[in-house]
C-alpha cells in the first residue's frame, strides 16, 4: 500500500499539515500530523506494507514490536477510513 | 497583395483595480462588476491580467450549487452578472497569492491606525462586534471590511487591505491598515479573550483564507498562513452581544 497522489506537507504554524491538491468538493479539508504520523506518512510515500511500517517506527524509535503493532494498526486503519490509500 | 488583417470584436469590459497595492487588469463581461469595483478603480500599470470568460460564469455557478448541495440548502440561481463578481474575485485571488497577499474571511475593523481582524464561522458575530467597535470609538474606528479583506504580508508585518467584497452590509473602505492582531470569536456566557499559538489558531487561519485552485500554488499558500500566524498576534475571545465586549477585546489586543 501507499498514499494517493495529490497531498501537499507543509511545517506550518509550529506543525505538520497536508492539504489535498485535487476536488474543490475538498477544499476545507486540513490534515495535521504528529511527528510519528509524519514519520509513517512520509514511509507511505512509497509502496510498504504494515510490517514494514512496524519495522521503520522500531527502528526509528526504539520501541518494541508489542507498542509498535497497534500504532501502525490503528494509523493505517484512520488513512483506510478516509480513503487516502491505494 | 493586401497584408491579412483580423478583426476580433469581444465587447470586454476592460478595467484595472488596485486590490491591497497590487494592480490587476480586468477585461470582463459586466459593466456591473467595473461598478463594484468601482472604489478600487486605478490607471496604474498593472501586474497582471484576468479575462473572464462564460467558462468562468458557469464554473462558479456549477460551484455555488455544489456548496449549497453540500450544506442541503435550496439551489440557489444568480445570475451571471452576480456570478461575475465572484469569478473576479477568485481569479485576482488566484493571482494575488504570488504578490504575498491573502483574502481572507472576517471582519476588520481601525482604531487609530491599527487594524484589528475578528474571524468566526458565519453566524457568530463578526459584524455584530465590530459594530460594537464602532459605537464604542466613534470617530477613532474606521471599517477596513466586513467580510473578505486581503491581508498583504510584508517584511515589516502585515498589512490589512479594503475589498469590493465588504459583506451584505457593504461595510468598508479602500484603506491598507497595519494588522495589530486577529481575534478568533466563540460565542459564550462572559465576555473573555486571551491570547492563543499560531497551533491552536492554525486551523482556522486555513479555513477562513481563501485556498488556490492551481495545486502547484498550495505550497506558495501554506507558507503565506505560516507567516500570517508568526507575524501576527493571535487571540480567541469568548464573547456575548454585550457591546462592552468592544473595550475589553480592545483593551487586550491594543497593548
Amino acid at each position: 500500500m501507499k498514499l494517493k497522489d495529490g497531498f501537499i506537507l507543509r511545517e506550518v504554524a509550529g506543525q505538520t499539515v497536508v492539504l489535498p491538491t485535487g476536488g474543490d468538493l475538498n477544499l476545507n479539508m486540513m490534515i495535521t500530523l504528529n511527528e510519528t504520523a509524519k514519520f509513517l506518512w512520509e514511509k507511505l510515500q512509497s509502496e510498504i506494507d504494515e510490517d514494514g511500517l512496524v519495522a521503520a517506527l522500531i527502528a526509528e524509535y526504539a520501541i518494541d514490536e508489542e507498542t509498535a503493532k497497534p500504532c501502525v494498526a490503528s494509523f493505517v486503519a484512520e488513512l483506510k477510513k478516509h480513503d487516502f490509500l491505494v | 497583395m493586401q497584408n491579412p488583417r483580423i478583426v476580433c470584436e469581444k465587447n470586454m469590459i476592460d478595467y484595472k483595480v488596485k486590490l491591497a497595492g497590487v494592480v490587476a487588469e480586468v477585461h470582463g463581461m459586466f459593466a456591473t462588476t467595473k461598478e463594484f469595483c468601482r472604489a478600487y478603480l486605478t490607471e496604474e500599470t498593472p501586474r497582471f491580467s484576468i479575462i473572464i470568460s462564460p467558462e468562468d460564469i458557469d464554473f462558479e455557478r456549477e460551484k455555488s450549487i455544489r456548496e449549497a448541495q453540500l450544506e442541503n440548502l435550496p439551489v440557489p440561481n444568480f445570475d451571471d452578472a452576480y456570478l461575475e463578481m465572484t469569478a473576479v474575485q477568485r481569479k485576482i485571488t488566484e493571482c494575488l497569492f504570488e504578490h504575498d497577499v491573502l483574502l481572507f474571511h472576517g471582519s476588520v475593523v481601525a482604531v487609530d491606525g491599527q487594524a484589528y481582524l475578528f474571524t468566526a464561522k458565519s453566524g457568530t458575530g463578526k459584524s455584530t462586534h465590530t459594530r460594537f467597535w464602532r459605537e464604542t470609538f466613534g470617530d477613532r474606528a474606521v471599517m477596513v471590511n466586513d467580510d473578505k479583506p486581503f491581508l498583504r504580508l510584508t517584511g515589516d508585518g502585515v498589512v490589512a487591505c479594503g475589498s469590493p467584497w465588504n459583506g451584505k452590509h457593504h461595510l468598508g473602505n479602500n484603506l491598507c491598515v497595519p494588522l495589530k492582531a486577529i481575534c478568533v470569536l466563540e460565542r459564550g456566557e462572559e465576555n473573555q479573550i486571551q491570547p492563543i499559538s499560531g497551533k491552536n489558531a492554525a486551523m482556522i487561519l486555513f479555513q477562513q483564507s481563501n485556498r488556490p485552485m492551481d495545486p502547484r500554488k498550495l505550497p506558495i499558500y501554506m507558507d503565506l498562513v505560516d507567516r500570517l500566524s508568526k507575524q501576527t498576534s493571535l487571540y480567541r475571545m469568548y464573547c456575548n452581544l454585550d457591546p462592552e465586549a468592544a473595550q475589553i477585546a480592545f483593551d487586550a489586543m491594543s497593548k
